[in-house]
């Protein structure tokens, strides 16, 4: 008679592999075994279900205005993801990134996608900071910061897309090793990005309204193919 | 190559031989390294799959040598088989499934019945009955772990 607890935890993980991310954390609660197991799962991601019906920026911005509709994932909501060591694909969507624990590491961490929040400036360049070897970065709202920073010398993807219901003066990018730049910045007031070297990029695609694009021809010299999008 | 080259007879835990096509049998990892490895006759022992269980695992191997063979069937028609072919396993023989795609490592195989395991399993009742997982947390300790996680048991 084969038990389960017999199983190895590779092949529970197997299993916990096929489940959405929510429904493998909540088997944290099932035994002694099993509390941490999900940890281990190189794959997580995690949607706060009251914003799944939200996909366009101005409906977005219109719930950031509801006290009733903050989300309430607090950072110990949120805190085991940054334990989490052989996380290798992370997508936070929808909730709100604040101060980052100062224990906090992501040692594997390859891709990180963001659709939320910021508490403050520095919490995007804090949550950066953690990820020692990511390589690809996407970041789909941007819209509560005044300015930003993605320093990351190990990133060789880069996807920043920008609404025009962004409050962003500046950001800057320094992405020595960056290969792909995709740049949607629908600002259409007067802001300060800057830009700096890409001696590898290799691909880049530019959609811009109020942009000086001198400060960014300048750092992308090598790409061999540009789309470029302007008003 | 003769024609006895081509067939290759797998041995159950309980003795039972199986005389298969040894392009059927080379889906399994462990059978080709013992196949490349010569160490092994025509006969291969399978220290630790019971008959029953490998009779499956044959018929799985059949299934998709046929396809990846000649490309008669579309994978449509593949997925829909693989879906009959575990829906109505019992919990001892998809653990068995499990153990012995894992042990014979036939990847496609070990993600089929893990998939199968994942199916039924959605709610925490379901992991416990399903899995038959015993609850060694005191009430205190799961409570303490709800909270912790409160997004993962936020419905």
């Amino acid at each position: 008679m084969v038990r389960i607890c017999d199983f190895p935890d590779d092949l529970l993980l197997k299993i916990l592999s096929f489940l959405p991310t929510q429904v493998a954390a909540s088997t944290s609660v099932l035994s002694k075994r099993w509390e941490f197991l999900w940890m281990l799962l190189p794959k997580l991601e995690y949607i706060d279900r009251n914003y799944l019906s939200v996909s366009d920026c101005e409906s977005l911005r219109l719930c950031l205005d509801l006290p009733y509709a903050s989300p309430q994932i607090k950072p110990e909501d949120i805190k085991r993801f940054y334990t989490c060591k052989s996380i290798v694909v992370l997508k936070l969507g929808y909730l709100r990134l604040m101060d980052v624990p100062s224990t906090a590491c992501l040692p594997s961490l390859k891709t990180l996608t963001l659709n939320v929040r910021y508490d403050n400036e520095e919490s995007l360049q804090r949550l950066l900071s953690i990820c020692p070897v990511l390589e690809e970065l996407n970041i789909g709202n941007m819209d509560d910061l005044q300015e930003f920073s993605v320093i990351v010398p190990t990133l060789r993807r880069l996807s920043l897309l920008i609404s025009n219901y962004s409050l962003l003066n500046g950001y800057v990018i320094d992405t020595p090793s960056l290969e792909y730049f995709r740049l949607e910045d629908r600002i259409d007031t007067a802001h300060k990005p800057k830009i700096r070297s890409m001696p590898n990029l290799k691909e880049a695609y530019v959609e811009v309204v109020s942009f000086d694009l001198k400060s960014l021809i300048r750092s992308i010299t090598s790409v061999k193919r540009l789309t470029l999008c302007s008003e | 190559m003769s024609k006895s080259e081509k067939k290759i007879v797998l041995k159950s835990l309980d003795n039972e031989a199986f005389e298969v096509e040894k392009a059927v049998a080379l889906q399994s990892q462990t059978i080709w390294v013992m196949c490349e490895d010569k160490c092994v006759g025509n006969e291969i022992p399978l220290e630790n799959v019971t008959g029953q269980i490998l009779a499956k695992v044959i018929d799985y191997c059949k299934k998709h040598a046929v396809v990846d063979g000649d490309g008669d069937e579309s994978s449509e028609e593949l997925k829909n088989w693989d879906t009959e072919f575990t829906k109505n396993m019992d919990q001892s023989t998809l653990f068995n499934m499990i153990l012995a795609a894992n042990y014979l490592n036939i990847k496609s195989l070990l993600n089929l019945t893990c998939q199968a395991v994942a199916d039924k399993t959605k709610t925490i009742d379901e992991f416990h009955t399903f899995l038959n997982i015993e609850n060694n947390f005191t009430p205190e300790e799961e409570a303490q772990i709800c909270q912790e996680n409160l997004w993962a048991f936020d419905d």
